[in-house]
């Protein structure tokens, strides 16, 4: 057999899964929903100095003389105080929040998995201890540690999406080590260690292979808290600052006129809202689907 | 089960020393100017002098961190850089108004959002649960400050049926005596049976109610319903349903009473959530709580404020978790 | 007179992400009043599908009733509304369900819940339905009914929990039954009690039962009448007798094949090969810890003193039922547990006192294949991973030459060699466990525990992987441990036999042995409380009182004195030693030194 051939075999089956699990999650109307906005999203995210209408409005520009203008054909979500364009301001914002978001996520699953696995694979003391440490993190009222560690670092969007991974890592720790101690059991697991396959090696071939399905749907999910949490951060004046179009920062700087311009809250708001929405449900989806407990084939 | 109460109270302990430590690490080591945020920017030399003695500064961090608990315990939270005034006394004002909403939205969580997801597990796939699943997962999806805003735009702008803001309008102020006795407003209308000002402040109540008690239900419907249908499929449900029982008692006295565990924990993180949506809801409301406090105290980078809060609220969300832990220990299953 | 009850064409649908699957199609069962029936099928069959769909608990979706009628007493089931089919449920036909753990409420007591059945189905108030609680308990047989109405199910034993819910399905006051496996997950000496009881009921109430089992054996012992369900259709029926002495189908022929096993392979009698593995005054206790501190308040004595040797090339089957240690001891062969005390010595030499070296090197030489063939391979790797997994820690091989060896193993336990690019799931249960056997073999290893290698897969390939075993034995030269609670899947394949109970060896010799005169009472009631298709009646089965006692207090003097039908005053006092039977015959009990009876 070619070496060629050898690709080709070995890549295939895998295919044939990733297959059924896409349809599985396409035969969901809700779920297939979310997947289409969530890739509009990220086409938006990715493209966004490109295809707004007024790249050169969405920081500093001002225009007075265009200062909240109500929606029109030109300015589809209207005009803020400085005369910006609502509607290039909010699409640049999925960027920030996107990859805002993707960051700290990504931060929290870096810190968090690896504990979790080492606590559940280990067991014994060790667990004890790292266990412990993390639900000391998860003392605290979810948000206000984020809140004390962004305003004592100083108020910026860096700092604040630190201050959410260190808020969100225990979560993921928690959720691994139940994963890693049930998988642990398994007879594979077992069967591998009769054959005297190293420690180490169990861990990444056997135990985190398995564990991969919920971190996903546990990230896809946070995704939209997080998005929704550095909003909120931002509102209160700990995320973003301005001329940043982060949807959070808009809403904040609104309340001042939003009595007259109801669209200046309303549009940024819509957007949030409507994001996190398609990240939740995308994570329903996902754990129907990837979940074994719930899956149906 | 004894021995788990002790172990729990005593990690309880543990609990509040790190928060402590936490936030004096936050507060203290971390930033190259803790005395500089004492007492703010505008502070003179002397004052900055002063407060670096007040905090112990110029000792070795043991003993900085040992006045620090000192200080927590004497209830010494310092003084606000914007009133001047204790941080401990202004959280005492503050407080029963936030305490107001957070005890609404528990009541909304629990008489809203666990019957929404029992219904919802109870009639899977059907009508109802797409209706609550969809209703459930759009709440905890919306920011609350922004519907906030949302709300007074449809109900104050535009429809002109309920109030801005505040706790009560400066008209109800002026001509009624306000009852100040325990802070609660609505209690104590309540005890010297004073109407008017009563349905005032009810009506004042409307909407930051909505918006504080939108996440729980929502947070609680789902979890509810999840850790409901995980009990439906459990074999004995299908038993109880073979020997006759009715469905009623089936679902709401064993598949209910079981999950009961998981709604309890779910509940207690929906007052976390809740107390801390308060920060970002109270200060669009001009309501005379926590959050206002904290808002502006965020805004002003007001830190031995902000501190108060955190280590004030983050010991109530402890008490509470412990007791709630000390709760589902009660279930025979966990009693093993 | 119409049939009592009777299934006419009866469909029922699955509905799947591939498409619709027909998973039950009944032409035609009837019961008549009074009678027992037993249907026989294996896992997979649509034997619970049918219980379910019977009192129209099934869930639909996926299920789908496609056609047909379910007549109890001329009323079609099938078609009633569901406030209807409430009262049948409970007051008409009762359940009893396969596990009886999970089919138990675990925040109730045994009382509440069973009061609740009582008040529903008989009308009356609490106050009267306490006795009546109680009275069903008793007859039930269930010991000291008064003080189990205060108890959880978690503080009830398998044994007793099963009794409680056949107590909960006559306080019913049903008077046809439909058991579901009701002693699958029972131990067999215990199992025979609830036959024994469900039997007698029958005849004292005049109840109608639909007995569901996996196994002919005891559903021959316990029906009137037989029906052998495959893939959702009645093959076979008829009086049970008529069934059994002139099975028609080839798939009955199986069935009955796999309850009366043959011997497989006839070995030469004197084996003088060296010894491979010896064990000696091996000890495994776990500790117990409580309170604040954790301080270790009591023991779990899982294995307590065993000794045995194997050599070379012969299979050691060891019997016992569950909580007698046998895992345990296996565990600490294969060094996944240390030993408290005692010593295992592979080729002579002591395993617990080797470096990782040479440790990993001795257990690239024990290898061990899994009971349940759908957990112990990892769902993630594809088949040449997971068999090739001892090869990449034991031996440095470059890609082609593994794959090639890979494959080889493949075609060794009979599989096709392009399977090894594939998952594990598109494998049946089958051939998943020669997937397991073959992995097991990769790093030619001299000895192999098979841990219930046959009792999850379904018996066509049972009898398949038994002579595969056989077969490869003899080839490679495999020394192997079979462990069963399937005395007949020992008998056929072992050699020597061990008998464990409560963490001891109580009987030790060559198979014949211990089939044909087994010594200790204790393995004289294990071999009797299984049916066997020559048991006639069911007054025939052993069984034995009581339950395991837990291995932290352990019974003074012998082991089996709670539970042995022959003791007398010294069994309390004093344990009793190993004593010679014959040749490498060995039993532990006192009636076998004579000196000791007669005095």
């Amino acid at each position: 057999m070619s070496y060629n051939n050898l690709i080709v075999n070995t890549i295939r089956p895998r295919i044939r899964e990733l297959k059924i699990s896409l349809h599985l999650l396409n035969r969901n109307y809700l779920t297939r929903f979310a997947l289409l906005i969530v890739g509009l999203l990220v086409a938006i995210a990715l493209l966004a100095p490109l295809i707004v209408p007024y790249p050169e409005q969405i920081m500093n520009e001002n225009n007075p003389e265009e200062k909240l203008m109500a929606p029109s054909a030109e300015h589809l979500f209207g005009t803020d105080e400085l005369g910006r364009d609502i509607f290039s301001r909010v699409l640049y914002g999925t960027r920030i929040s996107m990859r805002t978001a993707l960051l700290a996520v990504g931060l929290a699953i870096i810190i968090g998995v690896p504990l979790g696995a080492i606590a559940g694979a280990s067991g014994g003391i060790v667990d004890e201890l790292l266990m412990r440490f993390t639900d000391l993190f998860l003392s605290f009222p979810p948000l206000l540690l984020a809140i004390t560690i962004a305003a004592f670092m100083g108020p910026n969007l860096t700092n604040a999406m630190i201050a959410i991974a260190i808020t969100w890592w225990p979560w993921y720790a928690r959720l691994m080590r139940g994963q890693a101690v049930s998988i642990k059991e398994r007879p594979f697991v077992k069967a591998a260690e009769a054959i005297g396959t190293p420690h180490i090696k169990i861990v990444f071939m056997h135990i985190i292979p398995n564990c991969i399905s919920p971190i996903i749907v546990q990230a896809s999910m946070d995704i939209g808290g997080v998005i929704l949490t550095i909003a909120s951060l931002s509102f209160l004046g700990l995320g973003a600052q301005p001329p940043l179009p982060e949807w959070g920062l808009m809403i904040s700087t609104s309340r001042t006129y939003f009595m007259n311009a109801w669209w200046y809250s309303v549009f940024p708001g819509l957007f949030i809202f409507m994001t996190v929405l398609v990240f939740n449900l995308l994570g329903d989806g996902l754990r129907e689907v990837l979940d074994p407990k719930t899956r149906k084939l | 089960m004894k021995s788990f109460i002790i172990k729990r109270l005593l990690f309880g302990v543990v609990v509040l020393f790190f928060v402590i430590l936490v936030t004096f690490i936050i507060t203290r080591v971390v930033p190259s100017d803790p005395a500089q945020k004492w007492v703010g920017a505008r502070a003179t030399a002397e004052q900055l002098e002063q407060a670096t003695i007040e905090l112990g500064l110029d000792k070795p961090v043991y003993i900085q961190f040992g006045k620090y608990i000192e200080d927590i315990f004497r209830g010494n939270l310092g003084k606000s850089l914007r009133s001047r005034q204790p941080v401990i006394e202004e959280l005492k004002t503050y407080l029963p108004p936030t305490i107001e909403l957070v005890i609404i939205s528990t009541i909304a969580a629990i008489f809203i959002g666990i019957p929404l997801g029992v219904a919802s597990a109870i009639k899977k796939d059907k009508l109802l649960d797409h209706f609550s699943r969809f209703t459930s997962i759009g709440a905890v999806s919306l920011p609350v400050f922004w519907v906030a805003l949302f709300l007074q735009l449809i109900f104050y702008s535009s429809l002109k049926i309920l109030p801005l803001g505040g706790q009560l309008g400066i008209k109800t102020e002026l001509i009624y005596q306000v009852p100040d006795i325990t802070g609660f407003l609505i209690f104590d209308c309540l005890i010297s049976a004073n109407w008017p000002v009563l349905k005032d402040a009810l009506l004042h109540m409307v909407l930051p109610g909505i918006t504080i008690a939108l996440y729980p239900i929502g947070l609680v419907a789902r979890m509810t319903r999840s850790a409901l249908l995980e009990i439906l499929n459990e074999e004995y449900i299908v038993a109880a349903k073979s020997y006759g029982l009715p469905n009623r008692l089936v679902v709401w006295r064993y598949a209910v009473k079981n999950s009961l565990g998981p709604t309890i924990t779910v509940v207690t993180l929906a007052i976390g959530y809740s107390l801390v949506n308060t920060f970002l809801i109270e200060a669009i409301y001009s309501w005379p709580g926590i959050g206002s406090y904290i808002a502006i105290s965020v805004t002003s980078l007001d830190y031995p404020a902000i501190m108060g809060v955190t280590i004030f609220s983050t010991i109530a969300y402890v008490v509470l978790n412990l007791i709630a832990d000390i709760v589902i220990a009660l279930d025979p299953r966990v009693r093993l | 007179m119409s049939n009592y009850f009777e299934i006419k064409n009866l469909k029922v649908n699955y509905k799947t992400f591939e498409g619709t699957k027909n998973v039950l199609d009944i032409d035609n069962l009837i019961i008549k009043k009074g009678m027992s029936y037993g249907l026989v099928g294996e896992s997979g069959a649509g034997k619970t599908v049918l219980a379910l769909t019977i009192l129209k608990l099934l869930a639909t979706p996926p299920g789908e009733i496609v056609s047909g009628e379910i007549l109890l007493e001329g009323e079609n089931l099938v078609i009633m509304p569901e406030n209807k089919i409430r009262d049948i449920r409970g007051n008409k036909i009762a359940m009893i369900f396969q596990d009886p753990m999970s089919t138990l409420n675990p925040v109730y007591t045994i009382g509440q819940q069973i009061i609740n059945v009582i008040i529903k189905n008989q009308n009356v108030s609490k106050k009267r339905a306490l006795p009546i609680a109680i009275e069903m308990l008793g007859k039930v047989n269930l010991p000291d009914a008064d003080n189990a109405m205060k108890k959880y199910p978690h503080q009830l034993s398998g044994g007793q929990r099963q009794r409680v819910i056949i107590a909960m399905a006559l306080s019913c006051g049903a008077e046809f039954f439909i058991a579901d496996e009701p002693t699958r997950n029972l131990d067999v000496t215990i199992q025979a009690g609830i036959l024994k009881l469900i039997k007698e009921l029958q005849n004292e109430l005049n109840v109608t039962i639909l007995f569901i089992a996996n196994n002919l054996g005891l559903v021959s012992v316990a029906c009137d009448e037989i029906g052998i369900l495959k893939n959702g259709k009645i093959i076979e029926s008829g009086k049970t007798r008529d069934v059994i002495d002139n099975p028609i189908e080839e798939y009955t022929k199986i069935l009955l094949e796999s309850v009366t096993k043959e011997k497989i392979g006839n070995r030469e009698k004197e084996n003088n090969n060296k010894l491979i593995l010896e064990v000696e005054l091996l000890k495994k206790y776990f500790p117990i810890k409580d309170g604040f501190f954790q301080k270790t308040v009591a023991w779990i004595k899982a294995v307590d003193g065993i000794e045995l040797k194997i050599r070379k090339g012969e299979v050691l089957g060891i019997v016992g039922e569950s909580g007698c240690g046998k895992s345990t001891l296996v565990n600490t062969i294969l060094n996944l547990h240390r030993p408290t005390s005692g010593e295992v010595l592979f080729n002579g030499k002591n395993m617990f006192k080797m470096s990782q070296k040479e440790l990993r090197k001795t257990r690239k030489n024990i290898q061990i294949v899994f009971q349940d063939p759908f957990w112990s391979l990892n769902p993630r790797l594809l088949v040449k991973d997971i068999i090739g997994e001892p090869l990449k820690v034991h031996e440095n091989l470059n890609y082609e030459k593994y794959l090639e060896k890979v494959k080889k193993l493949m075609t060794m336990v009979g599989l096709p060699e392009e399977g090894v690019f594939r998952y594990p799931h598109e494998f049946s249960g089958g051939e998943r466990q020669r997937i397991a056997i073959s992995r097991a073999l990769s790093v030619k290893p001299e000895l192999v525990v098979l841990d219930e290698p046959t009792s999850s897969i379904d018996v066509i390939s049972q009898e398949r992987i038994l002579k595969l075993l056989e077969k490869l034995r003899k080839e490679l030269e495999l020394t192997y441990i079979l462990i069963s609670h399937d005395l007949s899947v020992v008998h056929s394949m072992s050699d020597k036999i061990i008998v464990m109970y409560l963490g001891k060896i109580v009987e030790i010799g060559s198979a014949d042995d211990i089939f044909v005169n087994p010594k200790h009472p204790y393995t004289i009631a294990l071999f009797n409380a299984i049916p066997k298709l020559t048991t006639n009646k069911i007054d025939e089965l052993f069984t034995l009182e009581g339950s395991v006692p837990s291995a932290i207090n352990l019974p003074s003097g012998c082991r089996f004195q709670t539970r042995c039908p022959e003791k007398f005053k010294l069994c309390k006092e004093k344990s009793p030693e190993m004593q010679h039977v014959d040749s490498e015959h060995y039993a532990s009990c006192h009636l076998l030194n004579m000196d000791i009876v007669q005095k």
